[in-house]
């Protein structure tokens, strides 16, 4: 049979007789009525395939919740005897109530942070009963423990880790030995579990959980049996076993879990560093019990204060404490709040913020409190006090808060430049050359004999724009131009500066309207389609040569090659996009670490500039002999420093 | 009286002369409404008898007796006559409820001898030549290798003469889907029929001989 069109073969089934007459079919509709309707069985959906599908997928997930579901631990409670457990009828009557305040007495409050704790007005002491016990862990051998780290602090210290003591196996066992995250991640727990069960201590977020072989207390309460097991539990997972003297204290601050004795701490703690004592002292406490003898029984006191420094009393991690003059470090609401309030008391005190300097400044140290250099006293002592002290701004030699009505400052300034938190825009920051050698950041009222006005001319100002977006580095940008290699003075002279991607505009009040000034996007771009056209041109080799451009009177001059005056046409044209006109002793310098732009004429540089600078680089580079002269950020003495 | 229906909770009761009234009117009644209903139905049906048959004819084709297919579908479209808002889509319902009925009854089933034989029979009685037949077998076997969606345009547009727009309808698409699925088929049924036209010869024997037995 012969391969036959398929449009004949359609043909001949489109008018072939159907397969069933009409007749037939009408037939069978008559009985229709007889018939009975169609059910709606589901079931007709079921076949085979979809059975299996069904029941493979119900024998997947039921294997798979069998398998992951977790086995219901049983919690071995151990019944209590009376013997064992704490006894909280030795606690004398007036302390059966729901404890307040005031439970801890502190001996000495460095920080502000603990005001919480203390209340004078209602000392009342809950004195639990602690049985006298001596301590077992030998002391600890602290010539080869590692001193911390005092580098920059930072809000997350990192702990540091002490020589372990020659133990025996047993006691190795019993020690607390968390490392950081662990400590993090219990003081979470127990938070957690002590807000849940309601074991708080009244408002106060301290809390002291004693764990000892004859039982469990939480802030000085007896947990149920159920509330134990769970702590028991928590605790069991971070391998912390009860010991006689072992305690876990913690709050917002802190955590210390180990062993407190009269000798001192030992185990692992984290946050703050803290020196928590358990003093004895005799104390007469009538025992309410059955045997209705009073008893002269030793009680001990916790006793908790603050240290500057961790303490070695054996333990095994160890966090060093911030120091009480440490940098403020306030979020960007807190900056602006400060500024606030401040300019509202330099309003009602009708501080004249006017003249060359436009701000106020307030110097803070341990000694006093300057408001513009006349120190304050009384009343206004206390109300400008008060509102730093708020913010817990601690004093320091050189801590100054610089404000005015665009931006506020908050930081240490000292010769090697500003180094703290500020907020605001168009900010400004005088360095005055003092013949004395001082510099820094004066107000108009100056001790240096000379006023403001004077010095106006000589005034080299900083300025950077862009917006601060990080609060808690708010000045970022100028921090790494006034610092120099961070906190440590610079070594062999050397300076290093750093704009980041912003740039940095040298200039003064006298040339400010007329010099170059660029941002860090257009010198970037700048640089970029310079080094484009220096290339296209045949003028450079590469992208990462040094390239000095000068204007020659009516000429440009690119690494000592006068250019054509069809290529000086092309790169005034070229450059005048970004507002740089020609000028005698106007320079473009860059190279793959900067770019600067702007004017080296008598001694100084007045222009902008972006990148990193290092002066040995510098040194050492074709651009020597632009940097050597220039008081660019003490560049020109380190170019002449061996 | 039919033991079925809604006769039943009537006799059940003890019958009066009134409820035996009451049910002979209810009975006519009854009757009346279905014949009506009947008479309604075949006369919407008569218009589409051809086209629903042949329909089912290459749906069914070595699957299943068409007969049932039918019957299933017709059953099916009585009972909810009713509900059919537009009289004369009853051919859009019927060709659906086919294609449906289809698809829930078989999937990839191989034609079976027993049907294809049927199907002859059936043709030759209703006068079709033996070669017709063998064409028209032969032109289903092929609509079957294509797939179902092609074969479904395919055949509802060439064979059963309904316009796009139709079959759009019947198979919830749109034209353009249509237009193309029927080009496709088409270009795949042509080249189906030129490679099987080899193979196919021992078939058609078969089909032959089957026949003129």
């Amino acid at each position: 049979m012969s391969a036959k069109d398929s449009s004949y073969l359609i043909a001949i089934a489109r008018q072939a007789p159907t397969e069933l007459s009409k007749k037939e079919v009408l037939g069978f509709i008559q009985t229709i009525p007889t018939l009975p309707p169609p059910s709606n069985n589901w079931f007709q959906n079921f076949n085979l395939n979809s059975i299996i599908m069904t029941t493979t997928a119900i024998a997947l997930v039921t294997s798979a919740l069998i398998y992951f579901s977790s086995p219901t631990k049983k919690l071995d409670l151990e019944p209590i005897s009376p013997e064992t457990a704490v006894a909280p009828d030795l606690i004398s009557d007036d302390l059966a109530e729901e404890p307040k305040e005031a439970i801890i007495k502190l001996t000495t409050i460095q920080f502000e942070g603990l005001k919480e704790l203390v209340s004078v007005e209602t000392a009342t002491e809950i004195i639990p009963i602690e049985p006298l016990i001596e301590p077992k862990i030998p002391e600890p051998e602290n010539e080869r423990v590692k001193p911390a780290d005092r580098g920059k602090s930072s809000g997350d210290p990192k702990p540091i880790t002490w020589s372990e003591p020659e133990t025996t196996e047993s006691e190795i066992d019993l020690r607390v030995s968390l490392d950081e995250n662990q400590l993090r991640s219990l003081k979470r727990s127990l938070q957690d579990y002590i807000k849940e069960d309601e074991l708080n201590w009244g408002k106060s977020k301290l809390m002291v959980i004693k764990y000892t072989d004859d039982g469990m207390t939480i802030n000085y309460q007896t947990p149920s049996e159920d509330q134990k097991a769970k702590y028991q539990t928590l605790l069991d997972s971070y391998w912390i076993k009860p010991g006689p003297d072992r305690h876990l204290i913690l709050n917002k601050n802190y955590i210390m879990a180990g062993d407190f004795t009269e000798k001192g701490f030992s185990g692992s703690a984290l946050g703050w560093a803290m020196e928590v004592t358990m003093n004895k002292k005799p104390v007469t406490i009538t025992q309410d019990d059955q045997t209705t003898s009073s008893n002269r029984v030793t009680r001990s006191i916790l006793e908790i204060k603050r240290l500057n420094e961790p303490k070695r009393t054996g333990g095994y991690i160890f966090q060093p404490a911030t120091p009480s003059d440490a940098k403020p470090k306030l979020t960007r609401n807190e900056l602006r709040i400060l500024k606030r309030q401040l300019l509202r008391l330099l309003r009602e005190d009708n501080i004249d913020q006017s003249g060359i300097s436009d701000f106020s400044t307030l110097w803070y140290t341990a000694d006093f409190l300057k408001l513009n250099n006349t120190e304050l006293k009384g009343e206004m002592y206390s109300r400008y006090a008060t509102v730093i002290k708020s913010f817990h701004i601690r004093p320091a030699p050189e801590r100054r808060i610089v404000i005015n009505n665009d931006f506020i400052q908050v930081g240490d300034y000292t010769d090697k430049g500003f180094d703290g938190q500020a907020l605001g825009k168009h900010m400004e920051i005088y360095f005055i050359d003092d013949p004395n050698g001082k510099k820094g950041l004066f107000s108009k009222e100056s001790d240096t004999g000379k006023s403001i006005m004077e010095d106006a001319n000589d005034d080299t100002i900083l300025k950077t724009m862009g917006e601060f977006k990080q609060s808690e580095v708010n000045l970022s940008k100028v921090d790494r131009i006034l610092k120099s290699q961070g906190d440590a003075p610079p070594k062999d002279g050397n300076r290093f500066y750093d704009s980041g991607k912003e740039a940095i505009s040298i200039y003064t009040k006298e040339t400010q309207s007329t010099l170059i000034e660029l941002n860090g996007e257009q010198l970037r771009s700048l640089k970029k389609e310079l080094y484009r056209e220096l290339q296209k041109d045949d003028l450079i080799e590469s992208r990462r040569e040094d390239v000095r451009l000068l204007f020659d009177n009516s000429n440009i001059v690119v690494n000592d090659n006068k250019l054509t005056q069809q290529l000086t046409f092309k790169y005034q044209g070229f450059l005048s996009k970004y507002g740089i006109q020609s000028a005698e002793m106007r320079k473009i310098l860059m190279c793959s670490d900067f770019i600067v732009v702007g004017d080296f004429i008598k001694g100084n540089f007045q222009g902008s500039l972006q990148g990193s600078l290092n002066s040995q680089d510098i040194k050492e580079s074709v651009f020597k002999q632009d940097f050597e002269d220039f008081p660019v950020f003490g560049f020109d003495k380190a170019m002449k420093d061996k | 009286m039919p033991a079925n229906g809604p006769y039943e909770k009537i006799f059940a009761k003890n019958v009066t002369y009134m409820d035996l009234v009451r049910l002979s009117v209810k009975e006519s009644l009854f009757s009346i409404m279905a014949k009506t209903k009947q008479d309604e139905f075949m006369k919407a049906y008569d218009a589409c008898h051809d086209r629903f048959l042949r329909y089912c004819s290459s749906l069914a084709y070595g699957k299943m007796d068409v007969q049932d297919l039918i019957q299933d579908v017709l059953v099916s479209a009585y009972h909810k006559f009713e509900k059919i808002e537009n009289r004369d889509q009853l051919l859009h319902y019927l060709i659906r409820a086919a294609r449906n009925r289809s698809i829930s009854i078989w999937r990839k089933q191989k034609p079976q001898t027993e049907l294809t034989e049927l199907h002859a029979e059936r043709l030759a009685d209703q006068g079709v030549k033996p070669e017709t037949v063998l064409d028209i077998q032969y032109l289903y076997r092929m609509l079957d290798k294509l797939p179902s969606k092609q074969k479904d345009a395919l055949v509802l547009f060439e064979i059963n003469g309904f316009s796009m727009k139709e079959i759009a309808e019947i198979q919830g698409s749109n034209e353009g889907a249509i237009k193309t699925k029927i080009s496709r088929g088409r270009k795949k049924l042509t080249a189906l029929m030129k490679d099987g036209s080899s193979s196919s010869v021992d078939s058609l024997m078969e089909t032959l001989q089957t026949i003129t037995l």
